[in-house]
C-alpha cells in the first residue's frame, strides 16, 4: 500500500482512546483524518474528543452516519461501550474499513460471535484493545522466543497480573450497585482476565479446553456488598496438553509501586521467567514532589523508555493492514477472553471443571 | 537422650542421620536397611551401627525412636509394628496411603500411647517460621492467597526409577505434596474445602505425572495453589516459589527475586543436591526431631498431631484421584 493509511477515531468515551489516538499519530504510516463522538458520551468525552481534532487538525462530526459518509476511511478506532459497538462495528466492516476496537468486543458472547462472523465475511483487519497483554517488550520477547522453539513445548504457564493501590482505582462503596456489575460484567477477572489468557493462548497455540476458577471480593467492601470478585485464580487447560494457571486481581498493596506482572513459561526444553512483565523502567530514588498521598511512594519512582505497549499494539494493527495479516491480537482473541471469563464465572459458581466445545 | 534409629538408608536418610547428630536430644543408635551392605556403608558414613533385621529392631530395648524413611508404602506396617513394640516413631511423608492406614497408625498410638508425628521438615525451616510468626502476627492482614512451589529438574533416571502399573499417576501428589500442604493449612490454620488437581506429564518414560498441581479453597475463604514440578530442564536450580498476597500486604518469598546462592548440579538434581542456601545455619530436620523427643520427654502431643496430618492426606488423596 502507497499511501499512508487514512484513519478516523470514534468515540472518546470508553476505555483508553486517547492513548490509541496518540499512537495512531505517532506512526507515519498513519494519516489521521476525522473524529466523531456517539450520541451518548458525556460532555468529558465531547472535550476530549474536540480538543484532539483541534490538535491535529482533524474533521469533528456528532453523527457517525455523516463521518462514515463523508470521509475516506482505510482504518478505524473505536471506543465506545460494548452495548453499542456492535452496531458501529459492522457499520465499518460493511464499507471495507478495518478496525481497532476497545474490549471488550461485546457485552455478549452471543453478540460477539455475531461480529466475529461478520468481520470474516467482511474481510477486514480487526485488532481488539489489549496491549498489554502481549505488547510488552517481555512478553513479545517471550512469545518470540517460544515461537523460535527455544524452550522446546509449552508444557506450563504461570501468570500473575495483581494490581497495587487498589483504593484508588476501585469503585466506591456507594457506587457500588447491582447495575453497576452487570454493565461491568463482573469484577477484576472481567477487567483483566483478558489480558493473561490472550499471552497464553498465543504461547500455548492451541484452543482453550476447559476452566477452572476459584474467585472472591477479598479485600474490597465495596467488591463486597455487590458480591464482585476482586481477587481470581484460573487454571485452563488447552487441547494440546499445555495447563495455565493465572493469578488476577486488585489488591491493597499499596507499597508496590506498579503492577505486579509476571510469568513463567515451562517447557520440555527450557524455562523462561518473566519476573517484571513491563520492566521498560528507569527507577529513580527522589523526594516525593506531588501532593496526592495515595501516589506518595516515599520518593520512589520510575520513568518509561522505549515503546509503550499501546504503541506497539497500534503499530502491529497498521502493520496487518500493510502486509496483509491478521494482527496479532484480532478477533480469534477477542471471542476467546470471552468464552474464557464466561466459563470462568460459571466454574466459580458451580465449584466444577468447565469443558469448552 | 532418645536413642534414635532409621529405618531405609536412601536419600532423605541422610537428612535424617545429620538431624539425629544436631537435635540435642537425639543420639543415634543406628540404622537399618533389608540391603545388609547398603546399612553397613549408611552406618560407616555416620558413625553408627548397622542392623538388617527389623525383627531384631523391634525386639532392642534401647531404642527409644524409629525414623521411617522406607517406600511409602511400607510406612504404615513399619509404624504400627514399631509402636506395638514400645517405639515411638517419625514417619516420613506420606505417614500413610490412605485413609484407613492413617487410621491405623493414629488407633496404634492412641492404644500404646506411643508418640507418633508426620515429619515436615517445612515448619521448621528459618523461612518458613518465621513466614508463620508473620501471618500470625497479622503483618500483612489476613491472607488469602498463597502460591507455593518448589520447581527441579526430574528426580529420577531409569536406573532409579522402576514403572509399576498399579501406581497412581499422581503419585508424587502423595508422596510430596503432604509438605506443602501440611505448612499451607499450618499456616493459615485451616483445612481445605475443596480441591481441584491438574497434572502434566514429564519424561516420557515414567508411569507418574512429575506435575501436578493442586488448586485449593480453605474453609477460612482463602485460596492457594500448590505445586509439586519435576520438569523443569536439567540443571535448573531447585528454588523456592512463595507468594502470600493479604489484606494488608503481600510478601514475596521467592528465591529468584532475592539474592540467593545457587548451586547448579550438571545433570539431574542428585537429591538432596542442589538446594538454594537461604541462610539456614539449623537444620529443619534436627526440628523435627528434636520436637519429637522433646514430646517425648515431656509426655505431651508432638506439635503436628497425626489428626492434622491426617486431615492433610485427605485432602491429597482426593486431589490425587480427581480428574485432571
Amino acid at each position: 500500500m502507497k499511501n499512508k493509511i487514512r484513519t478516523g477515531l470514534i468515540s472518546f468515551s470508553f476505555g483508553h482512546q486517547t492513548d490509541y489516538a496518540n499512537c495512531l499519530a505517532n506512526n507515519k504510516n498513519v494519516e489521521l483524518a476525522a473524529v466523531v463522538e456517539v450520541a451518548d458520551a458525556d460532555k468529558f468525552a465531547r472535550e476530549r474528543g474536540i480538543e484532539f481534532a483541534k490538535n491535529h487538525n482533524l474533521g469533528y462530526y456528532e453523527n457517525v452516519d455523516e463521518f462514515f459518509e463523508k470521509e475516506k476511511l482505510d482504518a478505524v478506532s473505536i471506543a465506545v461501550q460494548p452495548e453499542i459497538s456492535s452496531g458501529i462495528i459492522k457499520k465499518a466492516a460493511g464499507k471495507g474499513i478495518n478496525i481497532m476496537a476497545e474490549k471488550p468486543l461485546s457485552s455478549t458472547l452471543e453478540k460477539a460471535y455475531e461480529i466475529s462472523t461478520f468481520i470474516a465475511n467482511a474481510k477486514v483487519k480487526f485488532a481488539i484493545g489489549y496491549p498489554a497483554s502481549l505488547f510488552t517488550q517481555q512478553f513479545l520477547n517471550t512469545l518470540e522466543s517460544v515461537r523460535k522453539n527455544t524452550i522446546g513445548s509449552p508444557r506450563i504457564i504461570n501468570y500473575t497480573y495483581l494490581q497495587p493501590k487498589g483504593e484508588v482505582f476501585a469503585i466506591s462503596y456507594e457506587d457500588a450497585t447491582p447495575e453497576y456489575k452487570i454493565k461491568k460484567g463482573g469484577g477484576e477477572l472481567a477487567n483483566f482476565g483478558g489480558y493473561g489468557i490472550i499471552p497464553l493462548a498465543k504461547i500455548a497455540n492451541s484452543k482453550l479446553s476447559s476452566v477452572y476458577a476459584e474467585m472472591d471480593s477479598f479485600f474490597f467492601d465495596s467488591y463486597k456488598k455487590i458480591d464482585m470478585e476482586d481477587f481470581a485464580m484460573v487454571t485452563v487447560k488447552f487441547e494440546n496438553g499445555t495447563l495455565g494457571h493465572l493469578v488476577i486481581g486488585r489488591t491493597k498493596v499499596n507499597s508496590m509501586p506498579y503492577t505486579d506482572l509476571r510469568m513463567e513459561v515451562i517447557g520440555s526444553e527450557g524455562v523462561i521467567d518473566v519476573n517484571n512483565g513491563m520492566n521498560n523502567r528507569i527507577l529513580i530514588y527522589e523526594d516525593y514532589k506531588g501532593t496526592n498521598k495515595t501516589w506518595n511512594r516515599g520518593g520512589y519512582n520510575w520513568e518509561f523508555y522505549g515503546p509503550s505497549p499501546t504503541q506497539l499494539y497500534v503499530d502491529d494493527f497498521i502493520n496487518a493492514i500493510i502486509e496483509d495479516r491478521n494482527p496479532e491480537i484480532g478477533m480469534n482473541e477477542a471471542v476467546l477472553s470471552m468464552e474464557f471469563l464466561q466459563a470462568a464465572y460459571k466454574s466459580a459458581k458451580e465449584h466444577k471443571e468447565i469443558i469448552l466445545n | 537422650m532418645i536413642k534414635t534409629l532409621i529405618v531405609g538408608c536412601g536419600g532423605i536418610a541422610n537428612q535424617h542421620a545429620e538431624g539425629c547428630r544436631l537435635a540435642p536430644s537425639a543420639e543415634l543408635y543406628g540404622v537399618c536397611d533389608l540391603d545388609s551392605n547398603r546399612a553397613a556403608a549408611f552406618a560407616e558414613k555416620h558413625g553408627t551401627r548397622a542392623f538388617s533385621s527389623f525383627d531384631e529392631i523391634l525386639k532392642n530395648k534401647e531404642i527409644d525412636l524409629i525414623i521411617i524413611s522406607t517406600p511409602d508404602e511400607t510406612h504404615c506396617n513399619i509404624a504400627v509394628k514399631s509402636m506395638n513394640s514400645g517405639k515411638h516413631v517419625l514417619i516420613e511423608k506420606p505417614f500413610a496411603m490412605s485413609m484407613d492406614e492413617a487410621d491405623m497408625i493414629i488407633d496404634t498410638a492412641e492404644k500404646t500411647g506411643m508418640k507418633a508425628m508426620c515429619g515436615q521438615s517445612l515448619r521448621f525451616r528459618n523461612k518458613f517460621l518465621k513466614v508463620k510468626e508473620l501471618v500470625s502476627s497479622g503483618r500483612v492482614g489476613d491472607v488469602k492467597f498463597i502460591r507455593l512451589s518448589s520447581p527441579s529438574s526430574p528426580f529420577w533416571n531409569k536406573n532409579t526409577w522402576k514403572n509399576d502399573p498399579s501406581r497412581n499417576k499422581n503419585w508424587l501428589l502423595i508422596h510430596n505434596g503432604m509438605h506443602n500442604l501440611d505448612y499451607l493449612c499450618w499456616l493459615l490454620d485451616s483445612t481445605p474445602e475443596r480441591v481441584h488437581m491438574t497434572s502434566h506429564k514429564g519424561q516420557e518414560w515414567i508411569d507418574i505425572n512429575e506435575y501436578v498441581s493442586v488448586t485449593i479453597r480453605f474453609k477460612n475463604g482463602a485460596v492457594a495453589i500448590s505445586e509439586e514440578n519435576r520438569i523443569m530442564p536439567q540443571g535448573y536450580p531447585f528454588h523456592l516459589d512463595f507468594y502470600i498476597l493479604g489484606t494488608g500486604g503481600m510478601m514475596d518469598l521467592s528465591d529468584k527475586s532475592a539474592y540467593n546462592m545457587s548451586v547448579y548440579n550438571n545433570g539431574a538434581m542428585s537429591y538432596p543436591g542442589a538446594f538454594i542456601n537461604d541462610n539456614n545455619y539449623e537444620h529443619p530436620f534436627a526440628g523435627e526431631i528434636e520436637e519429637l523427643c522433646q514430646a517425648i520427654i515431656n509426655d505431651r502431643e508432638p506439635l503436628i498431631p497425626l489428626k492434622f496430618s491426617k486431615e492433610v492426606l485427605k485432602s491429597i488423596l482426593e486431589a490425587s484421584i480427581t480428574k485432571g
